[in-house]
């Protein structure tokens, strides 16, 4: 077994210089000192991503944690992939490493750069938010942003133009900082029924509440984690003006959680764990006598235990993410583990134990695991994409078979990965360097769909790099 | 000063100091990524060349100490080959030009590789991602080996290949391509060179799968142990994992390609003729396998003239691993065995967890029976024979006993040296001495919250009721309580490789596992609890059980049906007169809220009164909305092993979805025709009087578990049913792995009495395991050295296990 990892970042508690940070923020503020506001349109060490819910995505929100806290806030921006993908097609005779795309408005971080920044107007808009964003998702109309502010420990709220592009949250003028009425924390109507929000939240999701057999014209849920063993509910009616109410908070469950996902079949929330070998299971109970949706709560659905592979001892585990695979025949789940640092293709009918059908490794430090059909030949081929941050690659597993289709090395530190497959593509957003990589993967994809070598080379069908959006901004001490 | 320059004058200081040091560091930079597939060479290093193969046997190797065995290790992650010395136990660098490790560059996510063990002249690689098939000059791998104007290449193939095998006269090679759902044949010119490629289209064509019982070699000690006998089981209906064959994993074996299908449930066959692969009639396993192996011929008995040889394969399914007769011209050909017993499923070899990867190890063998003249080592972690390695997904290894050269010998000739549990197609088993399983320390039985042990004589030293004494145990099980002497008090399964240690627990009117839940509500007299799934947690209600037909000597006759119990508290705006159902201070009722249960399907409950002096009614108007639940036996002990949790046969009938009792695991008895054919099925109640019972379609005798599937014959005759739960007062209680008869109350209990019987069944024999690693992704035996060899792909290194004994010799990495 090999050691535990130094630092992890979904599980790596708000650390001490953070702390004193806060004092020292707090000594300043109390002088009139608002701290340094971040330059505008740059990546701070994004942590969390959207595509846009075009057919082809237009556009990519990006939730900049300032993890360093250099500066007094993060920040979501939204990107254009058009823009991008005009401006990629300029690196054809440049290394990908040297394929930097930035905003015109954005100062070039190396004026003496060996190979300048093509500059080309992807940045599309910014609002400033809390520090420490750890996830963020798209409400199903496309029209809202949810993010989780590990700093504040609050749900941010900011509403998106799915025309344009465009964010806000209430703020006025630029910088366009969220204001507190899209800062939903605890609230009175919660207060009242003596349910507060718990702190850290790390990770949220969201969905329509026909999920749970209600109509669609009742609005949204916003299921947030946090990383003590708590879960949340939060319900948006969606009408104008409005903003999520916390429902409910359930504890008790695993420790240091990670992430969320929703298994629609069971309508159950998995949730992942840094701490221990299970996965919370949470569901949503609305009553359908009362039909009060204020009335709705969370109750613990029982654990899943994982067992029978090596996850060093019985007391310690550590899964990093968990998706479904959407195929209405496959009822499978990945679960995305550092110990071992594998990915589990668990039966979805297991109960007390997590049904592991086939355990796939992959690199060092799996983050995050996403799961979507690409077309070859004419027919959808599964894929899922994992980003391993501490041996710095990108897997590309077959969700058929558990088979390694090919790796993406070269990255600095992924973390967030996007699928696109108008594109052929998938975006990864690189924490250690504050950039959004694109990779191509139509080279894997033409081998997959049976195009033999020719010629004396040998042919080359892993994915590749194309370029970034953001300028690298490498970062030793931290990590 | 700058905080740069700060930076840089301690950098400069640590150099320094690491210059002045005299113990530098030596930095090992990583060498193995995500390891794959192992293949072996001999490199003759005075000759600076690649020999064949069997230059390194052992033995030979030992007298030429110029002969280097070398493992070659795909790396799937960065396309390389790692080459590691063997003997010197050290990886080569593949050019020590270029700074630092490195491997030997292949083509994309390597997945099989091939040495030909007499022409090592090239070494074969299949490239899954860059599908290719290349070939490289076997000398590329030692660095130091002589130059040579052998140059490799390779093919460019149309679909991802995956896995590699040679045919024996190592003129061709074959790979599974899946996505074609065929097997690629490729043919080398007399250079060794890829002269061509073709490709072998695979069907699911295949017959019923078929079950038999395995047979019964291996040795005990002391020679009266009574082993439980696999029982005759029905084959299982076939499951696929897709619509068309998935090829993986392939074994040469002679003249024989054998295809594992990852999706459809068969094992392709093949005659190899030339470069042409000739269909045979395909194995049936009634699942798709993912790795498999075949065992040499062995002996059917100990030093007997009849051979046989089995097929080993992993199930794609479950990760379990099923055995078939795998002789030629047995009338069971192509079965698969039923060799487990216990709670695991008989035909599936008994393994605890899921296999990753299988090999047959064969140290000494073939070779000479033991001689109790020799004083050669004899034990369990001493492998002299051929055995099935089974590398686990845990990291544990498992050795399976096919044929022990030493079997006879074990134990001594009056098996008075040693105990020995030995079984063909079972675990082998670790220990030869000390285990003799048994009630580790005092059984408890608490009453009421008093604790109280129990005696020798079955009686509590405190208020609960005690245990009766037996006069014997059933057939097949011993005494593990008391200990030392007297009549037992408590039984368990005598056989080592069905009895588990573990703890067992028995509550009266205990909750079921797995029926706590929180979404359920009232309607009427109904209960709704969606995705509860009642029948596969073991509730029954009354009328389910008189639905169920039973005979009264089967455990759930008469059975009162199980409660539910409600355990959230009354809603705050309840009506008025809610609050008698509030839960106290501590969170719980004294007065429990019981409701009898008369019918129980999947997700919901028709119910009784509750128990005492409330009405459905009041209940029912005091709790509108979803609550809190669970199921609670009645009347009985609900009894939960900590490893088999609580065993019942109730299952969820198809058309009405309520739960019913299971019988279709009881035998069924016939009026014997004249000609011993099976004629009307009767009751088995007709078994009482030892009348013959029907099996397979014969009729025989009741005389062992194997005749009755899932129930055991009592010492009359009389089937018992092994798949309960529930412990009745005062009556025999007994499972496949215990029996007990817990005493009455000395007075009628009150509902929500406490009682709880509590011991530990251990010391149980050990099987013999290793540690080889995290997740192993390969096993291979090398003849050469006698070492089997594990991949370890999240260790990132090559295991060395030794055989004799059994033992990790060596991780390369």
């Amino acid at each position: 077994m090999r050691p535990p990892r130094p630092f992890s970042l979904a599980t790596t508690p708000l650390p001490r210089t953070f702390a004193a940070a806060l004092l020292v923020l707090g000594t300043f503020s109390a002088c009139g000192n608002d701290g340094v506001r971040p330059p505008e349109g740059r990546l701070n060490f994004p942590t969390a991503a959207a595509l846009s819910l075009e057919a082809s995505p237009r556009f990519i929100y990006v939730a900049n944690s300032n993890f360093d806290l250099r500066y007094n806030k993060g920040s979501i921006q939204t990107y254009n992939l058009e823009v991008f993908a005009d401006a990629v097609l300029e690196c054809t005779d440049r290394d990908p490493e040297d394929c930097v795309i930035i905003d015109p408005s954005v100062p070039s971080l190396d004026a003496d750069a060996r190979v300048p920044p093509i500059e080309a107007n992807v940045l599309v808009s910014e609002v400033l938010t809390g520090s420490y964003a750890d996830g963020v998702t798209l409400s199903p109309s496309g029209a809202r942003l949810y993010t989780v502010i590990r700093s504040d420990g609050n749900l941010t709220t900011v509403d998106v133009d799915p025309a344009t592009g465009a964010l806000s949250c209430g703020g006025e003028g630029q910088p366009h900082i969220c204001t507190e009425a899209f800062r939903a924390g605890d609230d009175d109507a919660a207060a009242l029924r003596d349910i507060n929000l718990p702190p850290d939240p790390v990770d949220v999701v969201s969905g329509s509440l026909t999920d749970f057999g209600r109509g669609a014209d009742e609005g949204d849920y916003v299921f947030v984690t946090h990383r003590g063993g708590q879960a949340s509910l939060f319900i948006d009616d969606n009408t104008e003006g409005s903003r999520p109410t916390l429902i409910h908070s359930v504890g008790g469950l695993a420790p240091e959680l990670v992430s969320v996902a929703f298994e629609p079949r069971s309508q159950l929330f998995w949730l992942t764990s840094g701490g221990e070998p299970r996965l919370s299971r949470v569901g949503v109970a609305i009553d359908g006598l009362t039909q009060d949706l204020e009335r709705s709560f969370l109750f613990n659905a029982g654990d899943l235990r994982v067992s029978d592979v090596d996850t060093g001892d019985a007391s310690t585990g550590d899964t990093r993410d968990v998706v479904f695979d959407p195929r209405e025949d496959v009822e499978r789940a990945y679960v995305l583990s550092r110990r071992p640092e594998a990915l589990f293709f668990a039966n979805l009918r297991g109960s007390g134990d997590l049904d592991i059908a086939q355990v796939v490794e992959v690199g060092d430090g799996p983050s995050r695991v996403t799961i979507h059909d690409f077309e070859v030949d004419g027919e959808p081929r599964w894929l899922l994409f994992v980003s391993c941050f501490e041996s710095r690659d990108l897997y590309v597993i077959d969700a058929d078979n558990g088979r390694l289709l090919g790796t993406v090395g070269g990255l600095s530190g992924p973390f967030e990965v996007l699928p696109d497959p108008s594109r052929e593509r998938v975006y990864v957003v690189d924490f250690r360097s504050s950039v959004v990589r694109a990779v191509d993967l139509s080279a894997m994809l033409a081998c997959i769909s049976g195009e033999p070598s020719s010629g004396e080379l040998m042919r080359e069908c892993a994915p590749r790099l194309l370029g970034m959006i953001g300028q690298p901004r490498p970062v030793m001490e931290l990590l | 000063m700058t905080r740069v320059t700060q930076r840089l004058c301690a950098l400069l200081a640590l150099i320094s100091l690491v210059a002045c040091g005299d113990d530098p560091i030596p930095v090992t930079p990583p060498t193995f990524n995500r390891p794959g597939a192992v293949a072996f060479l001999c490199y003759d290093q005075e000759a600076r060349q690649v020999v064949p193969r069997s230059a390194c046997l052992e033995g030979d190797a030992g007298e030429n100490p110029n002969l280097r065995l070398t493992a070659l290790v795909t790396q799937t992650a960065q396309g390389e080959i790692a080459a590691i010395d063997l003997q010197f136990g050290v990886a080569l660098d593949a050019d020590v030009r270029v700074p630092g490790f490195t491997h030997v560059r292949v083509g994309e996510i390597p997945s099989g590789i091939v040495v030909p063990p007499s022409e090592p002249g090239f070494t074969y690689v299949a490239n899954f991602g860059s599908r290719t098939l290349q070939w490289i000059p076997s000398a590329r791998f030692r660095p130091e080996a002589m130059v040579s104007d052998a140059t490799g290449s390779f093919v460019g193939l149309p679909a991802a290949p995956l896995g590699l095998a040679m045919s024996d006269d190592e003129q061709y090679l074959f790979s599974s391509l899946p996505e074609e759902g065929a097997v690629l044949i490729a043919a080398l010119d007399a250079s060794g060179a890829i002269s061509s490629v073709s490709q072998q289209a695979l069907d699911g064509t295949h017959d019923a799968p078929r079950v038999t019982v395995g047979d019964g070699y291996g040795r005990t000690c002391p020679a009266d142990v009574s082993l439980a006998e696999p029982p005759a089981v029905s084959a299982r209906e076939d499951v696929a994992l897709g619509d068309v064959a998935q090829p993986g994993n392939l074994v040469v074996d002679g003249d024989v390609l054998l295809v594992a299908d990852e999706s459809l449930p068969v094992i392709h066959r093949f005659a190899i003729t030339g470069g042409t692969l000739t269909p045979l009639p395909a194995l049936s396993p009634g699942v798709p396998v993912r790795d498999l192996v075949v065992s040499p011929e062995v002996p059917r008995e100990q030093g007997g003239d009849e051979l046989t040889r089995f097929l080993y394969a992993i199930d794609a399914t479950d990760g379990s691993v099923l055995v078939m007769d795998y002789e030629e011209g047995s009338p069971t050909f192509g079965a698969a065995l039923s060799v487990a017993v216990g709670g695991s499923a008989p035909d599936r070899l008994d393994l605890v967890g899921a296999a990753r990867a299988l090999s047959i190890i064969t140290p000494g063998f073939p070779g000479e029976e033991c001689s109790f003249d020799s004083d050669q080592e004899r034990g369990p972690a001493v492998l002299r024979g051929a055995f099935l390695s089974v590398a686990m997904q845990s990291g544990a290894l498992f050795v399976v006993d096919i044929y022990d050269l030493d079997s006879s010998c074990r134990g001594g000739a009056m098996c008075e040296d040693e105990l020995v549990y030995q079984r063909r197609h079972r675990r082998r088993v670790g220990a030869s001495a000390g285990f003799n399983t048994n009630v580790v320390g005092t059984p408890a039985f608490r009453f009421e919250g008093n604790p109280g042990r129990i005696g020798n004589d079955g009686v509590s030293s405190g208020d609960s009721p005690g245990l009766v004494q037996l006069s014997a145990c059933p057939r097949g099980m011993k005494r593990v309580f008391p200990v030392v002497d007297g009549d037992p008090v408590i039984c368990a399964v005598q056989d080592p490789w069905a009895v588990r240690a573990q703890r067992w627990l028995s509550v009266y009117e205990g909750a079921l596992p797995g029926t706590s839940g929180g979404l359920g509500r009232f309607e009427g007299r109904e209960f709704i609890a969606p995705r509860a799934n009642f029948c596969a947690r073991g509730v029954l209600g009354s009328a389910n059980v008189q639905a169920s037909e039973l005979n009264a000597a089967e455990p759930e006759a008469g059975y009162a049906g199980d409660m539910l119990i409600i355990t959230s508290d009354v809603p705050d705006d309840a009506p008025t007169g809610c609050e008698i159902f509030a839960l106290d201070d501590s969170g719980t009722r004294a007065d429990p809220i019981a409701i009898p249960i008369a019918v129980a399907t999947g997700d919901t409950l028709t119910l009784g009164e509750p128990i005492g002096d409330r009405t459905l009614g009041q209940v029912v108007a005091c709790f509108p909305e979803l609550l809190g639940y669970e199921i609670r036996t009645q009347g009985v002990y609900t009894v939960v092993g900590s490893r088999t949790g609580f065993v019942h046969r109730v299952v969820e009938d198809p058309g009405s979805s309520a739960c019913l009792v299971d019988r279709s695991g009881r035998p069924s008895v016939p009026a014997c025709a004249a000609d011993g054919t099976c004629g009307e099925c009767g009751t088995d109640a007709d078994c009482d009087s030892g009348s013959p019972i029907c099996d397979a379609g014969r009729c025989v005798e009741c005389t062992s578990a194997r005749n009755v599937c899932d129930s055991a014959c009592g010492e009359n005759g009389r089937c018992i049913e092994l798949r309960s739960g529930r412990a009745k007062v005062g009556e025999p209680f007994q499972s496949a792995e215990l029996a007990f008869t817990i005493a009455p109350f000395s007075a009628p209990p009150a509902l929500g009495v406490n009682s709880e019987l509590e011991f530990d069944v251990g010391d149980t024999p050990a099987s013999l395991a290793l540690d080889v690693g995290s997740l192993p992704e390969a096993a291979q035996y090398s003849e050469e050295d006698q070492n089997l060899y594990i991949v370890d792909i999240h260790g990132d290194s090559l295991v060395q296990v030794a055989l004799s004994p059994l033992t990790v010799a060596e991780r390369f990495d």
